[in-house]
């Protein structure tokens, strides 16, 4: 069922693009980043987008800003009551406001998603950059186990790993994505490493006796870092989605756990006769998994000189 | 070329077995932990010592490392490997099939929903892509990227079961009303899922919204690729010769344009293949997403492994291939 | 009679695999291809087009599972069937069963009967049948059901060291000692404890008879099966796709057990897309609606719903192995802070019927209210906690498996206890199916655990001594009680079932005081037919009569 990060891969091409031009541009990162930051201040899609986002991370940080309801506290008479004064997305099945499980529902989705992009980051951000660094057999190693992981389905791979670890939190499901998902960013990053590594400013900076590790972190990482985030921002949109899809298959959080994703799968067969358990709560998703691939979008726009 | 070719099918041959004792690890590790598949076939029933073994010892589940939680069982692995060199790839745990039969059985099913749901992203995409591309920032460019934003946006459960409800049964159910009706549509394309009598047609809407996600991946590729060319040096210089601006953009742009497009669209058949594990299950598609899923709930390692062995593998020669057509378009590759 | 074992656990996943509903519009679906005017009642003819899922075995020494059967009951017939009206046990292709010590029992055979292949249906024909499914080594899921014939602990082994390295030896016997034919149309049977309700339990597909060619290649007989049925086998099994039957030339009885021309059994892996078929005219008999689309399907096509009691049981079981639940009065008070038709109502949509005391409202020998504390009564199960001296543990922890919402009730039941008795809870419910047996069959559970039960055969002992007898195969709770298990005793060997069945209600009696488990509530079947469906036949203990449904005709 298609990649873990699609619109990722799919413009991976442009991406690499990018970070070439940008590492012809050296010493010239400050002034893309602030140039880039200027586009995107007046870009109405980015601005709306960063704005959603800012909303949706506000619930999840701080429910008790949106809603004084305890979630928790439910009468099962209330069940699948529609929405009234009071309690603005009407009841659940079990007859608990729908509203502040909307609220409090935003913090596991979000969680999965923010813990997973770190993840990939900071997995597939290190692999790649050593196999594009060193090569040879390094490079080789990392290559075959980033060709193991990719040929895994996504949700095939899945599945089995969340059957396998048989409790299904937020961790777990976190660590799942993070596998299935490092080997996007490890790609990309060995790539942006691998124009970056033989240009004549790295190459000055080895023979003034400038060690490995400084080369890297100092000169060749600032390279990938406008690729990789271009990358992490659709991934996050990815992972909240994912999220819902897993929930959907048996394999995602479960419940007295409250998330989006169970919020949709438990409520669908409803739809007829109660609408809004599912409108809600997949607004919502939609919402915020539209907004990151905008962003994402908007940020590679930015970012790539050329397209100015 | 030669060369290249050989260094790459060798490279597969570890990733194969690595992705197999992946797979095989994972399904010892949750046989380990959460005890004998075996023993849920029963149920709330609770069998005799005599029946779980016997039937242990059929399913090759008698092995005592799955009982030590982390053993890797290497031993169980080599035996596997040498089985699947003969061929023989076990049996299921439920209804006790050959593995090669279910996934012999299944696969017919989801190479024509895929081969729909491919032509579909492949046309529709490209075209999207190539309109959106060649009027870059204009009215379609903005409607080719939010729809398929939106589209990727939307689970892909919602988008198969609100489609079933109402194209299919809805929508569907009013044309079935009419006796007039092509029967082909009505029945057929329409089909509230897969249904033997319609082998093509009823895997037509399921196919499409196979494709949608995929679809929406290809059309923006296609728009970034465009716009990269559309501005590349050998079109000014095309243009200051003075050439038809369509022949600039049907043979010169759109060609180059399409190369990482086609080497996508075939790494994305390989992950048609590799199992539609929901848009089969939403419109009753028997083909290997399905049963993977099913097998995967009730722990029928076996099938599992077949099964994701097999879609790794599809998946892992159509990346192959599609290096290969890279190489012979860009001669640059080969030399890397 | 019937297992449902995995029957449950589908309904169960399904609620996990949901879907949208359709718009509001109430027209039925109808396939004017095969319905018609002036179509003249109860004639034979047609295809009935009908909802299933993938069967495990079209074996019938090895299919157990609800699936299997449904198909197996149209391919294959026993000794005794049940009449559709009315449920009760009937001659199939016995002449007669008798026994005068309800311990040896002697089966006399209809002559005429074949296989298809032309093989007679005589005694060797069950016997082998029995034979092959006791054997252990053969691993047949109905083997179980042989347990009461003498001579079946010879027919298996069990592996001296476990899951270790010694194989199981081979069992002492290979045929059970309790079969003897006496002719080609008589054999006898050789029980290891009387048991009156023994001819009722032939009806079940497990005890179908098996033909020799079918036992020499099981594998080729389970994919095209060599049946003695109403029907038989069009081409093979297309597993996960369908099976079609056509109906048999070779039948000799009833000529009205093949009403239509063909039975289409059509697979599907989710409910949901199932009824979505049915939506869209493509199904003519869906026997288990989605439990959450079922009050949907009563507004839309409440004409054509059959909706009778059902006999799947739901119990919290409770841990008498633990200090806390020792005292009755605990398990009392716990029983009566539960009020269950409010949870029926809000999470199933009424499918459930509360359950009032340990056996299914279908049965022979049913009463109602035998269990007086299974009302809420808060009041009263507040003052039964005190005199016990209140509750000794810690929160109380509800179990239940992972993954087919169970814990939507659970916390119902949970919120309930802790509003009456002021006990909080927690839930466990992430352990998997085969683990969360592992933990019943264990004793581990250290709190009140969610278990079902489906009748093995139509006598309500099956309801008492799995459950609750000592030592019993599913007594999870570890409840033992002599004098329940001696009433049960004489209800086996009670000279006929109408006796037997006195003495299993004074036991469920014992039950209803004790309160071992705390009985949740019965399964309610809901069946769904299409407009093309001239009549439709449910027979009690042996569900949806496939055969006997008649098609209207053009």
């Amino acid at each position: 069922m298609s990649d873990l990060i699609p619109s990722a891969t799919s413009d991976e091409p442009a991406l690499q693009s990018s970070s070439s031009e940008g590492a012809g541009a050296t010493g010239g990162t400050a002034s893309l980043w602030s140039d880039a930051r200027k586009q995107l201040i007046r870009n109405p899609i980015f601005v709306i987008s960063s704005l959603y986002i800012l909303v949706v991370s506000s619930m999840a940080l701080f429910p008790g800003l949106w809603t004084d309801q305890d979630p928790r506290n439910c009468i099962i008479s209330q069940s699948r009551k529609p929405p009234q004064d009071g309690h603005p997305f009407g009841f659940n099945i079990l007859g608990c406001d729908y509203y502040s499980h909307a609220i409090y529902g935003a913090q596991p989705s979000l969680s999965i998603a923010i813990g997973a992009t770190v993840g990939i980051v900071l997995i597939g951000g290190t692999l790649g950059l050593l196999a594009g660094f060193y090569g040879g057999w390094v490079d080789t190693i990392i290559s075959r186990v980033v060709d193991i992981f990719l040929s895994l389905p996504f949700l095939l791979g899945a599945l089995v790993f969340l059957t396998v670890v048989k409790v299904q939190n937020i961790l777990t499901i976190t660590m799942v994505l993070v596998i299935l998902g490092w080997t996007t960013i490890a790609r990309v990053m060995r790539g942006a490493v691998l124009s970056a590594k033989n240009l004549d400013y790295v190459l000055a900076a080895r023979s003034l006796g400038a060690g490995n590790l400084r080369i890297m972190l100092r000169h060749i990482l600032p390279n990938a870092i406008a690729p990789v985030t271009v990358l992490a921002t659709i991934a996050l949109g990815s992972f909240v989605a994912a999220e819902a899809t897993l929930t959907f298959l048996g394999v995602g959080l479960q419940p007295p756990e409250e998330s989006w994703g169970i919020m949709i799968t438990d409520h669908q067969v409803y739809f007829l006769e109660a609408p809004w358990l599912l409108i809600f709560p997949t607004t919502l998703l939609i919402g915020t998994v539209l907004s990151f691939i905008l962003m994402g979008d908007a940020l590679r726009d930015a970012l790539d000189p050329k397209m100015r | 070329m030669g060369r290249y070719v050989i260094r790459r099918v060798l490279q597969f041959i570890p990733t194969v077995l690595g992705t197999m004792f992946l797979l095989h690890y994972l399904t010892s590790l949750g046989i380990q932990l959460t005890g004998n598949p075996v023993r849920a076939l029963f149920g709330d029933r609770t069998p005799t010592p005599a029946m779980m073994a016997a039937l242990s010892e059929r399913l090759n589940l008698n092995d005592p490392c799955l009982t030590q939680t982390g053993n890797p069982c290497i031993g169980l692995f080599g035996e596997r490997l040498v089985n699947i060199a003969q061929w023989d790839f076990g049996i299921s745990l439920t209804g006790q099939r050959e593995v090669t039969d279910i996934i012999g059985a299944a696969l017919p099913y989801t190479i024509r929903i895929a081969l729909i749901g491919f032509v579909f992203e492949a046309f529709v995409g490209i075209l999207a892509g190539v309109l959106a591309g060649l009027r870059s920032g204009g009215f379609l460019d903005y409607f080719v990227k939010i729809s398929t934003t939106l589209i990727i946006a939307v689970p892909i459960f919602v988008l198969g079961i609100v489609i079933r409800e109402f194209v299919a049964v809805k929508f569907g159910n009013q044309l079935r009303a009419d006796p007039n009706f092509p029967e082909i549509i009505s029945r057929g394309f329409l089909a509230a899922g897969y249904k033997p009598d319609y082998p093509w047609a009823s895997l037509f809407i399921p196919g499409l919204v196979l494709g949608a996600t995929s679809l929406a991946v290809t059309a923006r590729l296609t728009r970034t690729s465009m716009v990269e060319n559309v501005r590349a040096d050998y079109v000014r210089t095309a243009r200051a010769k003075g050439l038809m601006p369509r022949r600039i953009t049907g043979v010169h742009t759109l060609r180059n344009s399409l190369i990482p497009v086609v080497t996508s669209l075939g790494v994305d058949l390989g992950v048609l293949m590799g199992g539609a594990v929901v848009t089969e299950t939403i419109f009753n598609v028997p083909g290997i997403g399905r049963v993977a899923a099913q097998s995967a709930r009730t722990g029928d390692a076996s099938v599992v492994i077949g099964i994701v062995t097999l879609a790794a593998l599809i998946f892992l020669v159509a990346n192959l291939l599609v290096d290969i057509l890279y190489a012979v378009l860009d001669p640059r590759i080969r030399y890397e | 009679m019937k297992v449902r074992r995995s029957a449950t656990i589908a309904v169960a996943t399904a609620m996990t695999m949901l879907a949208v509903a359709a718009c509001s519009s109430s027209e039925t679906p109808t396939d004017t291809k095969t319905s018609g005017a002036g179509a003249a009642a109860g004639q034979k003819g047609g295809d009935l087009r009908i909802y299933a899922t993938e069967p495990a075995f079209l074996l019938p020494t090895a299919g157990d599972d609800m699936p299997s059967i449904n198909v197996i009951r149209q391919l294959y017939r026993g000794l005794v069937k049940y009449n559709a009206e009315t449920g009760e046990a009937e001659m199939d292709l016995a002449e007669s069963i008798e026994s005068s010590d309800q311990k040896n029992w002697t089966v006399k055979l209809k002559t005429g009967y074949t296989f298809e292949n032309g093989e007679p249906v005589n005694a060797d024909a069950f016997i082998r049948a029995w034979n092959y499914a006791a054997y252990s080594p053969n691993a047949q899921n109905n083997a179980y059901f042989m347990s009461r014939i003498a001579g079946i602990d010879e027919m298996s082994s069990s592996d001296p060291d476990g899951d270790g390295p010694k194989e199981a030896p081979e069992p002492k016997a290979k045929e059970l000692s309790g079969l003897k034919k006496v002719s080609d149309t008589e054999f006898t049977v050789e029980l290891k404890d009387p048991f009156a309700g023994f001819p009722v339990t032939m009806g079940y597909s497990g005890f179908f008879p098996m033909a020799d060619a079918c036992l020499k290649d099981t594998k080729a007989c389970n994919e095209t099966p060599i049946g003695n049925g109403p029907y038989k086998i069009e081409g093979a099994w297309e597993h996960n796709v369908g099976i079609t039957l056509v109906r048999s030339d070779t039948w000799k009885g009833d000529a009205n057990d093949a009403m239509a021309d063909k039975l289409s059994y059509r697979i599907f892996a989710d409910d949901n897309a199932g009824y979505a078929a049915y939506q869209a005219g493509e199904i003519d008999v869906m026997e288990a609606v989605p439990s959450a689309r079922y009050k949907e399907a009563k507004a839309q096509y409440g004409d054509t719903l059959f909706e009778a009691p059902g006999d799947t049981f739901t119990y919290v079981g409770l841990p008498l192995y633990r200090d806390e639940f020792k005292d009755k009065r605990v398990r009392q008070a716990l029983a009566l802070s539960i009020d269950r038709q409010p949870i029926i109502d809000a999470v199933f949509d009424g499918r459930f019927t509360a359950a009032t005391g340990f056996v299914s409202p279908t049965f022979d020998g049913f009463r109602p209210d035998v269990c007086q504390y299974c009302k809420a009564d808060p009041a009263k199960a507040k003052q039964l906690l005190d005199e016990a001296g209140g509750w000794k543990g810690d929160k109380l922890v509800l179990w239940g498996n992972a993954g087919v919402g169970h814990e939507k009730w659970l916390q119902a039941v949970g919120d309930q206890i802790k509003a009456a008795l002021g006990i909080d809870y927690e839930i466990r419910v992430n352990l998997q199916f085969p683990e969360y047996l592992a933990t019943a069959d264990a004793k581990k559970f250290t709190g009140p655990f969610r278990l079902g039960w489906g009748p093995d055969y139509p006598v309500i002992e099956t309801y008492l001594k799995p459950l609750y007898g000592t030592g019993g195969s599913s007594n999870n709770s570890t409840y033992t009680n002599p004098e329940f298990d001696k009433l049960i005793t004489e209800g086996d060997s009670a000279a006929s079932v109408e006796e037997a069945i006195a003495k299993y209600q004074a036991a469920e009696d014992i039950l209803g005081e004790d309160m071992p488990v705390i009985p949740m509530w019965f399964g309610k079947v809901a069946a769904l037919y299409s407009t093309n469906v001239d009549k439709f036949v449910f027979n009690k203990i042996s569900d949806v009569e496939y055969g006997k449904i008649t098609l209207k005709q053009k």
